[in-house]
């Protein structure tokens, strides 16, 4: 068994080999059944590791800490502990510096000294209570005319301001009542005309309708006159028929006693026979 | 149509990874949600040790949030996340060793109550007797596994549970892909001896 052999057994059994190599390695087994059986044997054992299920677990909630910065190596370890102190040392001599520190070294004695504070000169002059009252007095006097000063000065721009304000409100408000007014009669005369339109859809459809109606009615009306008539017509006919008949049965009553008459007249005699 | 969705699956899981890279721990979250399973498996077949399996699987994903900024190809995290896990279950090995508590077959599997390994699988919703004896036989599987050498093992476990090629073992493992498929070889050939020296075959267990 050479190294290329094991390696195409396990592309052969880990399914890693395309279709044709596939093909021809197949053929090839076939051909030499005491490998076909090796690899068989080694299917087999595959197929009794595949009895072997995966445990049902689910994932705990892990401790997980922010991930750790990139340090930099210059500021870790010793040299850390070196800068610190040096930077340490450099604040003291920055403090000592401004604090005037001095270190003397006499008589086998150590002295650490600081800068003495430079002291005010005495002015040498002192007022009296009188003069110092005066002072605040004067003082005081100045600071109020002062302050009225500043007072009217800041009434007269509040009122400025105000009134400023006032007009511009004004001219704010005149603008939106101007506009408002505007609006309103915009809306007015657009309410109008959308009464108006309406109006005159509803009398077009109310003549519309009452036209119809009155078509309808007077159509009804000339059918029932025109019943009346025909009825009027029929009856009228039949009383004339009926007085031609009985004028037809008079002069048919009347022709006979007329024949009778002349037919006695005829016979002469008759009449002065009868008489 | 399964094409596609396969393409959709793996864009959705670059953009998880992307998110995960940037920090968001959302999505570091879900990564952990989805690859627990399988690194905890890994490591559990590896050490047959419920214990060691969950605390090799903790230190990979704590690894893993603290280096996903760092991996420059997405496309191999998997490698990647198996070199991390490979890596924790060596030093556990190595510390153990340190102690002299290296894993021996008689403490594996001993420690644990029937029924929890019973109920740690999800054989417990099928025929119960058959069930069992799959648990019996995992068991026994388990033990022939433990006897292989912890090289062979990983590639096989790599191999044939975790669904790995032999490239992206190689890459786990950083050997050359040969290394990989000699290791497999040698670790099919020697369990064949040792499935045929405890007697197990596919007649014996009623293997289909």
């Amino acid at each position: 068994m050479t190294k290329a052999d094991e390696s195409k057994w396990m592309d052969y059994l880990g399914g890693e080999m395309d279709a044709r190599a596939r093909a021809d390695f197949e053929a090839y087994l076939a051909q030499h059944p005491e490998e076909r059986q090796q690899v068989n044997a080694l299917r087999n054992v595959l197929g009794l590791l595949g009895s072997l299920h995966d445990k049902e677990v689910i994932a705990p909630p892990l401790p997980v800490a922010p991930a750790p910065r990139a340090t930099n190596r210059w500021l870790s370890g010793p040299l850390k502990t070196m800068m610190g102190m040096a930077a340490s040392l450099l604040v003291l001599l920055v403090a000592a510096h401004l604090l005037g520190m001095q270190i003397n070294h006499a008589d086998g004695r150590w002295q650490i000294t600081f800068r003495q504070q430079p002291k005010q000169p005495a002015t040498g002059q002192s007022l009296t209570k009188d003069e110092v009252a005066s002072l605040v007095a004067h003082a005081l006097a100045q600071q109020q005319v002062a302050f009225d000063k500043r007072l009217q000065q800041r009434d007269r721009d509040w009122q400025r301001e105000l009134e400023k304000t006032l007009a511009a409100s004004n001219a704010k408000i005149d603008g939106l009542i101007k506009n408002n007014t505007v609006g309103t009669q915009q809306q007015v005369q657009a309410f109008v005309a959308g009464l108006q339109e309406q109006n005159l859809k509803t009398m077009q459809q109310y003549l519309q309708l009452s036209n119809k109606e009155q078509n309808k009615y007077v159509e009804n009306l000339l059918v029932d006159f025109a019943k009346y008539l025909q009825e009027q017509r029929h009856q009228d006919l039949q009383f004339l028929q009926a007085r031609v008949q009985t004028v037809e049965k008079n002069t048919d009553e009347l022709k006979q006693e007329t024949e009778q008459i002349l037919a006695s007249i005829i016979s002469g005699g008759g009449v002065e026979k009868s008489n | 149509m399964a094409k596609n969705v396969r393409t959709m699956a793996l864009m959705q899981a670059d953009s998880l990874l992307e998110r995960a890279r940037a920090g968001d721990a959302a999505a570091k979250g879900k990564l952990v949600s989805l690859w627990y399973k399988r690194i905890y498996n890994f490591s559990y077949k590896f050490f047959y040790d419920h214990d060691l399996a969950s605390e090799v699987a903790q230190k990979t994903f704590i690894s893993m949030h603290h280096h996903l900024a760092a991996l420059q190809e997405v496309e191999k995290f998997k490698s990647w996340l198996y070199t991390i896990a490979v890596n924790c279950c060596r030093e556990e090995l190595r510390r153990r060793k340190r102690r002299g508590t290296a894993i021996s077959l008689t403490d594996l599997g001993t420690d644990r109550e029937e029924s929890l390994r019973w109920e740690a699988t999800s054989a417990r919703y099928e025929n119960p007797e058959r069930a069992y004896r799959q648990v019996e036989l995992g068991d026994l599987l388990q033990q022939c596994l433990m006897e292989l050498s912890d090289e062979q093992r990983e590639v096989v476990i790599m191999k044939e549970y975790e669904g790995l090629k032999f490239r992206e073992i190689a890459e786990a493992l950083q050997v050359s892909e040969n290394t990989v498929k000699s290791r497999m070889y040698y670790g099919l050939t020697a369990l064949k001896e040792i499935l045929e020296k405890r007697n197990i075959t596919k007649e014996t267990i009623g293997y289909d």
